[in-house]
């Protein structure tokens, strides 16, 4: 289940599974504490029922903020977005992506999902698998 | 500080040219040094240091590199020859449309502090993607010489050659060469101050076609599409006509009589030719079994079987100059069967399939294709750019155990070698099968294609699991769909041509050797003897087809020539079902030695003995399963 979570530092909205402390931390879902994906910040989690409560203070909408990060394959064909990070504890993946542009900030266009993810970051068009797919966070635009 | 290397100094100076992969560093040497690479459109093409030279200098020629921290081993050559040649001028070859990327290894190489020039390349692509570049100010940032060219039209090649010796030291604030985020933010910035893109909106038709390539359903499409020209172009028309007007035509007709009469003056001794029907037809071939016959004509020839009149009273003379004419011209003669298999057989079939091939690399199909059969290949432990060497292999198995090099980990290598040297038939050997494929029903032909891709599957799976250790991640760059050249798919063509007839001839002519001996001493019966539980027995084959297994030892393409004439050829000896358990044993015969050697230095010979040891008894026990279900499927 989606828990969506607020960075106190950089204001980015992300699910909780995505927190990269999440993927191998010993505690697993007992951890309380979170870790933003785009700019590395541990805060406590607060609980449910604080949320909720200031989601009804608030009058906001429940469910996905807009601006939010979202995987890539959340996204459908054709959308621009803006990397926010690239969500993984395997440093050498980090370092192949980024050395084709892949870096936080980047703008990147995807342009199919099956059988393979293919993207186009600048002039470089870069095919992916899925499973890597899904480790890109970006952040979704309203309008294309 | 800020190094001019003056004339002198430059003298001997080797030239390292370097960038990434696919930007054209290949074409600008061989416009500097005159002397020919392999020039594809793909990345990876090449994967060795090729050496000449140019003026003073001397030149290399780099594999692709896209950081300095390699992953795999062609870049980890690139990063050996930068550490050795420590005196060496850098020429960083850069695409102008992606100049961002480019820059971000400029600033990597700059911390090498070595005299640098910067080639911006490609830049007529540029100009139709309306981007522009301000050469002069990105000098400036750089402060190094900047070169605009185009390298396939020769065009900046000379003031190239004018600024190495200008080359100097970037002078760029220091930075952590690793810190990859920042290269990019700096590069932007450089970029920003130089660099214009307009995209154009409409997408050219190469675009388009690039886009189907990797779609589910147009993919496969365009899939089946270059699959079926292939086998048209390669299988009917180089394998089929071709191979019947230089075979029937050429040599049956003109050379093997011409050589029999020479030979029959040269070395009398008392004997006569027998006489056969010889058959040419010139058709173009619509399916393998129609055709629109332009021309026919059948005529009566010499043949090379001849019966000796009287031999009781032959002198010893006669005897010698009777295995000297049976060497040239007899049935396992050099001229009428090393020589007219070499040149009849294989060459126009390597020919068509190298042309049809060098197409197929310049276009940037080969790499799309990958994204389409990633799935399949993580079946096998392997990820999609497994798929570039398997490709590479349908041209030469050798050159392909080397290309294996693009891939990250030693296991990845090693199970793509194994299938290259188990499943992958090579040029010569493909447009024989794809011949012996007129002879089959679709349906068994079917069988074939998926008994091979299933093998592949199996074999693969279990040789990951057996060598265990790591893949790797499937992220590939797809190089932009272009027009092939023509002049270069030419040059690459007769290259390949030539390097493959060097090879081939004299290994078939020890073949044919070999065979001449072993019918002489009566051996080749024995052996056919010997063989006679595998072949006729486990394989239901008939015996001729054993000589077939015994010289695919040389050359797994020898071995399928022979099966094809016994299988397509005068004397047709096989049935349709033979014909099919032929196709299955000898695609996964035994790689041929060159392979087996440049496997031996790429991987050690435990590997490469290991594969051998693996392959041979595993394609006579597919070829009997064959047998024996299909004999019983009724294929
Ligand atoms: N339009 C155009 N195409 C070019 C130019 N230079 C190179 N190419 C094409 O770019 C492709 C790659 O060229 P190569 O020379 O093989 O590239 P490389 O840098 O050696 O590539 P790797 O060896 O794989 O690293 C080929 O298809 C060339 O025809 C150019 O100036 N203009
Ligand atoms: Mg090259
Ligand atoms: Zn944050
Ligand atoms: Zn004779």
């Amino acid at each position: 289940m989606k828990r969506w979570l607020e960075c106190p530092n950089c204001g980015l909205g992300f699910d909780r599974a995505d927190s990269p402390c999440q993927r191998g931390c010993p505690l697993g879902r007992w951890c309380d504490l979170a870790c933003c994906p785009a700019c590395g910040h541990e805060f406590a989690a607060p609980p449910r029922w604080w949320q909720w409560w200031r989601r009804v203070r608030r009058h906001s909408p429940v469910g996905q903020p807009t601006g939010a990060v979202c995987h890539l394959g959340d996204l459908q064909e054709g959308e621009t977005t803006e990397l926010v990070c690239v969500n993984t504890a395997n440093e050498h993946r980090r370092h192949s992506l980024a050395v084709y542009g892949l870096v936080p900030g980047c703008e990147l266009t995807l342009q199919q999902k099956r059988p393979a993810y293919v993207i186009r970051i600048g002039e470089t068009e870069l095919a992916l698998e899925h499973a890597i797919a899904t480790e890109l966070l970006v952040r979704r635009r309203s309008a294309i | 500080m800020s190094t001019t290397i003056t004339a002198t100094s430059a003298r001997e100076r080797p030239v390292i040219l370097v960038g990434n992969p696919n930007v054209g560093k290949s074409v600008l040497f061989t416009k500097l040094t005159g002397k020919f690479v392999i020039i594809s459109n793909y990345p990876g093409t090449t994967v060795e240091i090729a050496r000449g030279q140019c003026g003073e200098f001397h030149v290399l020629d780099t594999p692709g590199l896209n950081d300095l921290t390699p992953a795999t081993d062609d870049a980890r050559v690139t990063c050996a020859v930068l550490r050795e040649h420590a005196d060496a001028v850098l020429v960083q070859v850069a695409d102008a449309k992606n100049l961002r990327r480019a820059l971000v290894l400029t600033q990597q190489l700059a911390a090498l502090g070595r005299p640098m020039v910067l080639v911006v390349n490609m830049l007529d692509e540029l100009d139709q993607c309306g981007g522009k570049l301000d050469v002069r100010r990105l000098s400036e940032l750089l402060s190094i010489p900047v070169v605009p060219t185009i390298a396939t039209a020769n065009t900046g090649i000379h003031l190239l050659k004018q600024q190495l010796e200008h080359a100097r030291v970037p002078m760029l604030p220091a930075t952590d060469t690793r810190d990859l985020p920042a290269l990019w933010r700096r590069a932007n910035d450089i970029v920003a101050q130089c660099y214009r893109l307009t995209r154009p909106h409409r997408a050219t038709v190469a675009q388009k076609l690039g886009w189907w390539a990797t779609q589910p359903g147009r993919g496969w499409i365009l899939a089946a599409a270059v699959l079926a020209v292939m086998f048209w172009f390669v299988g009917l028309l180089g394998a089929g006509v071709a191979v019947d007007l230089l075979e029937s035509g050429l040599f049956g007709r003109h050379l093997n009589p011409l050589a029999i009469r020479v030979v029959d003056a040269l070395l009398p001794f008392p004997h006569e030719h027998q006489r056969e029907v010889n058959e040419v037809t010139l058709k173009l071939p619509l399916t393998p079994t129609h055709g629109v016959t332009v021309w026919e004509s059948t005529r009566e020839v010499v043949s090379t079987e001849h019966e000796s009149v009287g031999p009781e009273h032959w002198t010893r003379w006669d005897h010698a100059r009777r295995l000297a004419h049976d060497f040239l011209v007899g049935p396992y003669g050099q001229i009428t069967m090393a020589l007219s298999y070499a040149l009849a057989i294989v060459l126009p079939i390597v020919t068509s399939f190298f042309l049809l091939f060098s197409v197929l690399e310049d276009s940037g199909y080969l790499p799309r294709l990958a994204v389409m059969v990633n799935r399949l290949m993580r079946r096998m432990g392997l990820n999609g750019k497994a798929v570039l060497p398997m490709i590479l292999g349908l041209g030469c198995d050798t050159m392909a155990a080397m290309t294996t090099r693009i891939l990250e980990t030693r296991k990845e290598r090693v199970v793509t070698t194994l299938l290259l040297a188990l499943a992958v038939p090579c040029s010569a050997q493909l447009g024989v099968l794809l011949a012996m494929l007129t002879r089959i029903s679709f349906a068994a032909a079917l069988f074939w294609v998926g008994l091979i891709t299933g093998v592949c599957v199996v074999v693969g799976w279990l040789a990951a699991r057996l060598h265990g250790g790591a893949g790797s991640d499937f992220i590939m760059e797809l190089p932009p769909m272009r027009r092939p050249q023509w002049d270069n798919v030419i040059a690459k063509t007769l290259a390949r041509l030539k390097w493959y007839l060097w090879e081939v001839v004299p290994l078939f002519m020890a073949g044919t050797a070999v065979l001449f001996g072993l019918h002489e001493l009566g051996w080749l019966e024995r052996m056919a003897a010997w063989t006679e539980p595998l072949v006729t027995g486990w394989l239901g084959l008939p015996r001729e087809t054993a000589a077939a297994f015994l010289i695919g030892f040389l050359r797994r393409d020898y071995g399928a020539v022979y099966l094809l004439d016994a299988a397509t050829g005068p004397a047709a000896v096989l049935t349709a079902h033979q014909v099919l358990v032929a196709m299955v044993t000898i695609t996964l015969f035994m790689p041929c030695v060159a392979t087996l050697f440049m496997i031996h230095r790429e991987l050690g010979w435990r590997t490469a003995a290991a594969i051998a040891l693996f392959v041979f008894p595993f394609a006579f026990f597919m070829g009997g399963v064959v047998h024996h279900v299909g004999g019983w499927l009724g294929l």
